[in-house]
């Protein structure tokens, strides 16, 4: 890559950040060029991005419905998976899973809830209520 | 601390690990901290699962640059662990009181500055403390252009983020820098290593093996009818490859800057030309997610072009390495 190779798209997902590119020069020596990102950098960011949000969305309408706890809404909130929320918490998998079922959510231990609410950084009134933040 | 100056770079560990051998004297820059911690390598690990993808990687697992290179150039590194995240903050503060400079280990997602986009869970994020000012930690963060603030409460979560490479608020100093530290024998040792394992590792995950299956998972794709899963897919390969912190062309254009300065320690102009090999490798990569990005939107379909470009890139690197194990340092 040239210096007038490098990719200047100001691109939404840096918000202004400046990333370090390597770029040769003509005499064969390198050097650092600040970039403000490549679209296609942004593409595969915002999927990334955009698939969280859509399976939280998913999440939630279920939990209006309540058929599913506000524990996967907020797990897809903080772009966890399963996998991710079963090492943050030490709980296993299937556990989780059934953590994500309405009624027995209701039913959990304080104790077990204040473990999640400490990985996801949030009161514990908030995880059983994520109607409050912005939707 | 007055006289430290924040250095760009474009990834986090050899970025840290550059600032913490040059502040103390020895001047040693981004690539070539990279170059000889033997940062560079490919891997398709299809059984490990990152967010249900395979696991891609551009480079060696976290920790293996700054350990690598301590171990060449013959430097202590100190590195602390903590159980509660009081005693680790107060730790810090007498550290850099004492002046100090400071790396820490934190995860991406908890970093109060990192642009909201752009954080997910990836808990081996390097960056450097080198100061206090009215009860703000002074962060010089190598991915990022300018220093950042961050409040003394605010690192907590970050330094105690738990799940895979948990923190467990690490911190550590480099020590023993002088100023007769022998370069050209690390540089030889790197690039024999390095070549080594991309070429001859017996592991199809790993090296130009790695690249050849990850080919092979492309053209499975073919058949996959869930549009969904090959988009994300894909993106997840430019993601690896572009996105976080690798100077482009997934490292690959760094490690030609570090051959380039390479050169300087010997008498040949090989390395020289060897670098001119890896910027090749490096942009023929960088074709490679472009022509990706086509699927990704879905203007194109077919995945001829991709598997071509890829084929390019292999083909490229391939020829690099042998040429670096065919010269003799």
């Amino acid at each position: 890559m040239k210096k007038n190779d490098t990719p200047q798209d100001n691109i939404c997902t840096h918000r202004g950040v400046k990333k370090a590119l390597y770029i040769s020069n003509d005499d064969g020596s390198y050097d650092i060029e600040p970039s403000s990102g490549w679209e296609i950098e942004e593409l595969a960011t915002m999927q990334a991005v955009e698939e969280f949000k859509r399976l939280e969305k998913e999440a939630f309408e279920q939990y209006i419905k309540q058929e599913k706890s506000p524990l996967e809404v907020w797990m897809y909130k903080r772009r966890m998976t399963l996998k991710t929320l079963s090492e943050c918490t030490g709980f296993w998998q299937i556990s989780i899973k059934r953590d994500f079922k309405y009624k027995r959510f209701l039913r959990l231990k304080p104790s077990r809830l204040a473990v999640y609410a400490d990985v996801f950084d949030i009161t514990q009134s908030e995880l059983l209520d994520p109607t409050k933040l912005e939707q | 601390m007055t006289n430290f100056k924040h250095m760009h770079a474009a990834h986090c560990e050899s970025g840290v690990v550059s600032s913490l051998i040059t502040h103390q004297g020895f001047q040693i820059s981004e690539a070539m901290a990279f170059g000889i911690g033997n940062g560079i390598t490919f891997a398709y690990l299809p059984i490990i699962k990152l967010d249900g993808m395979p696991l891609i990687a551009y480079r060696m697992p976290p920790k293996h640059i700054i350990k690598t290179i301590t171990k060449r150039l013959g430097l202590t590194l100190n590195i602390k662990k903590y159980k509660d995240a009081k005693s680790a903050k107060e730790d810090l503060i007498t550290m850099l009181e004492s002046g100090k400079l400071v790396g820490l280990q934190t995860s991406v997602y908890w970093l109060p500055y990192f642009p909201q986009d752009m954080r997910f869970h990836f808990n081996a994020h390097n960056l450097l403390a080198y100061g206090i000012k009215d009860d703000k930690f002074l962060i010089s963060d190598p991915v990022f252009d300018t220093p950042q603030e961050v409040g003394i409460d605010e690192l907590d979560k970050a330094r105690f983020a738990k799940g895979v490479f948990a923190p467990n608020g690490a911190c550590y100093t480099i020590e023993g820098v002088s100023k007769d530290i022998d370069l050209k024998k690390a540089i030889k040792k790197a690039i024999k290593k390095t070549s080594g394992m991309m070429l001859y590792n017996f592991m199809p995950w790993i090296g130009i093996n790695g690249m050849k299956s990850m080919k092979k998972a492309i053209l499975k794709l073919e058949n996959n009818k869930d549009k969904r899963y090959r988009s994300l897919y894909l993106g997840h390969i430019i993601r690896m490859q572009e996105e976080i912190g690798t100077g482009g062309g997934g490292f690959r254009l760094m490690y030609a800057a570090f051959l380039s300065e390479a050169n300087k320690f010997f008498d040949s102009n090989e390395l020289t030309e060897a670098s001119k090999m890896m910027t090749d490798a490096g942009d023929a990569w960088r074709m490679f997610a472009f022509a990706t990005s086509k699927v990704c939107r879905e203007k194109e379909h077919s995945l001829d072009d991709i598997v071509s470009k890829l084929d390019e890139a292999i083909q490229k690197e391939h020829q690099t390495y042998k040429f670096l194990r065919s010269i003799k340092l």
